[in-house]
């Protein structure tokens, strides 16, 4: 990238204390609502139930766009061309996918004060097993989450910092730290504020460069024209195979992503329903505004990169290396930098709060360590902050080094995670679903899942799939993807009959009320 | 614990875990819209063919979809605006003796 060390330098100190100033305005805040509040723990994990409507879409922005909106989107849409428009409705599929739900769990949560998605599994199916298997399927997947952002920070680093030798290293566990920090001093309100920041970042960043494309870049027309010259098969829509994956991913939005813990902990964080649904419904729009123009300049840096195929996430860094060379486009490559640093940071952040605020809840007051004071599990879930944060920064250096790529890591836990959904589609709106039938629905399911994606060995090494990088996918996807379509979506076809079939064949005991 | 606390507990009981189970509040007619915005927009009918005329940065085929997904959106708004009603919920009015009794409290301090 053509920026000196010099501008990165301050561009990121710049960055790093307009955050922690937000943070600490957040703090004081938070000190303000823990005199007011009698539980802590609610203030510091929920911001005291208090989101209003602005900080909670902005919240809900950045945390749903991530370090693989920037980086694993647009490399794909590098790699498969306008086949990949299909991205903006996978993102979409979210917010439809919080229908399924939204509207009752928020209410419930207010009336008995969840305060994990933990919480309403215990609550409504009286199961152990189930809330046991339900937190540990979120707490692999918020640790991945937190990982692969780790990782993206890293790789963003690594080539950022090439000309001047920076490691990895340096990136991850500043930005690790800050994080910690933060969350640390200011709860949920500080996670919450600077995902305000971040992700008014990202979004200028998203416009920035789609902008400096159209106007001084030759525009995104002509990247049609240099596909249907050079990759004329890339123009056409997907084949019987991609509409298979198309629906695939849809289904993993819809049941995956949708069930993010750290957006379930939004829900719940809202100050009423009407900042809720007015969030919501703006949250409707913003793939067609983020997802759509990175989609189409992942397309663009393909045509510009004329024979050379961007292979792997390649597709921004070349990007910013080629706008970088003008002086508009220096400034937009630094918002686009900050954009994604922001995009990853916020996720990561939401991510660890919730995952501190799981382990805590879920684990340690139910099971290992109960009946204790509130401000004694406060202080675990700080800790637990930093026990989490500290490992997986060194294990992303690693990983960073290993070449691991985001979309490989996005697509398991989202195909774990979507096996929590049933239970709470099927169990939210009728009482004939028992905990037992639930729990051998999610069990089955994830099991299936993980059997698929560990039977699943590459054809020429015999490497397990779970470890190969995500652009040899072809090569090993048979078991992987059973008649073209995601383990994980099988996993939920199966677990989802499984808690039909449960309310189905069960009387009807009682009346659902409201 | 006498027998009169222990039927009042039960009875609480049960009735909280009544309302675990709450009605969606989406009507069913959203689900068959939404289930044909999607069929619409995803391109399985489209031939594979179809690129010309191209509109800007889109193949001819794309633009359908885009104008689904735009459809999508819309629709997702008119929903969350009209279909999920403002209720006794809001603000602070979370009820803090409510807690359920069933399995686990939700309330510490109970």
């Amino acid at each position: 990238m053509n920026l000196s060390g010099a501008t990165l330098l301050g561009f990121t100190g710049i960055y790093i204390l307009a955050i922690v100033g937000l943070a600490l305005w957040a703090a004081a805040r938070e000190r303000r609502g823990l005199a007011a509040h009698h539980d802590p723990r609610e203030e510091h994990e929920l911001g005291g139930r208090s989101l209003g409507f602005f900080v909670l879409l902005g919240t809900l922005y950045a945390t749903q766009y991530s370090g693989n909106s920037f980086i694993g989107f647009t490399g794909k849409a590098a790699r498969e061309g306008y086949a990949f428009l299909g991205g903006p409705l996978f993102m979409q599929s979210v917010i439809v996918g919080y229908l399924l739900f939204a509207p009752a769990l928020f209410r419930l949560s207010r009336r008995h004060r969840y305060r994990t998605p933990g919480d309403f599994y215990l609550h409504r199916f009286e199961h152990r097993g189930l809330h046991m298997l339900a937190s540990a399927i979120m707490l692999f997947a918020l640790l991945n989450f937190v990982l692969s952002q780790l990782v993206a920070i890293g790789q963003l680093t690594l080539v950022l910092g090439r000309d001047n030798a920076i490691h990895p290293a340096w990136g991850i566990m500043t930005l690790a730290v800050v994080m910690a920090t933060y969350e640390n001093v200011g709860g949920m309100r500080a996670v919450a504020w600077t995902d305000l920041l971040q992700g008014a970042l990202l979004f200028l960043g998203v416009v920035g460069l789609f902008f400096v494309i159209e106007t001084s870049f030759g525009g995104f027309a002509q990247a049609l024209v240099v596909f249907r010259e050079n990759w004329p098969e890339k123009l056409r829509p997907p084949d019987a195979r991609g509409l298979t994956q198309w629906f695939g991913s849809i289904m993993l939005f819809v049941g995956g992503a949708a069930v993010y813990p750290q957006a379930i902990q939004r829900i719940y964080s809202a100050d009423s329903a009407r900042s809720l649904r007015r969030s919501m419904a703006i949250m409707g729009l913003m793939p067609l505004l983020t997802t759509l123009p990175l989609v189409l300049v992942g397309i663009f840096a393909q045509s510009r990169a004329g024979s050379t195929v961007l292979s792997g996430d390649r597709a921004m860094p070349f990007l910013l290396d080629l706008i970088s060379a003008t002086p508009l486009g220096a400034v937009v490559s630094l918002m686009v930098l900050g954009g994604a640093v922001a995009a990853m940071m916020s996720t990561a952040d939401s991510a660890l709060l919730t995952t501190s605020s799981i382990v805590n809840r879920d684990w340690l007051e139910r099971y290992v360590i109960p009946n204790r004071e509130p401000q004694f599990y406060l202080r675990i879930a700080k800790i637990c902050t930093w026990v989490v944060v500290l490992p997986l920064g060194l294990f992303a250096t690693w990983s960073v080094s290993a070449g691991i790529t985001i979309w490989q890591i996005l697509s398991i836990k989202l195909e774990l995670l979507m096996q929590t959904a049933p239970a709470l589609w099927v169990g939210i709106r009728s009482d004939r679903l028992t905990g037992n039938r639930a729990f051998i629905g999610m069990l089955l399911g994830s099991a299936f899942t993980v059997a698929c994606w560990v039977l699943s060995v590459h054809s020429e090494t015999g490497a397990i799939a779970l470890f190969v990088p995500a652009h040899t996918q072809a090569e090993w996807s048979t078991a992987r993807a059973p008649l073209g379509l995601q383990a994980g979506v099988w996993g939920l076809g199966l677990n989802l009959l499984i808690c039909l079939g449960g309310i189905y064949s069960r009387p009807r005991s009682r009346s659902v009320v409201a | 614990m006498p027998p009169a606390r222990q039927t009042r507990d039960a009875r609480d009981a049960h009735d909280e875990k009544d309302d675990v189970a709450a009605k969606p509040e989406v009507p069913p007619w959203v689900w068959i819209v939404f289930t044909l915005i999607y069929l619409i927009t995803i391109p399985w009918y489209l031939s594979r063919d179809w690129i010309d005329p191209t509109f800007w940065a889109f193949p001819a085929w794309s633009t359908v979809m885009v104008g689904g997904a735009t459809a999508l959106a819309a629709f997702n708004a008119y929903v969350f605006l009209r279909h999920w009603p403002d209720d006794d919920e809001d603000g602070d009015s979370m009820e803090d003796g409510q807690a359920s009794r069933a399995g686990d409290s939700m309330e510490d301090g109970e």
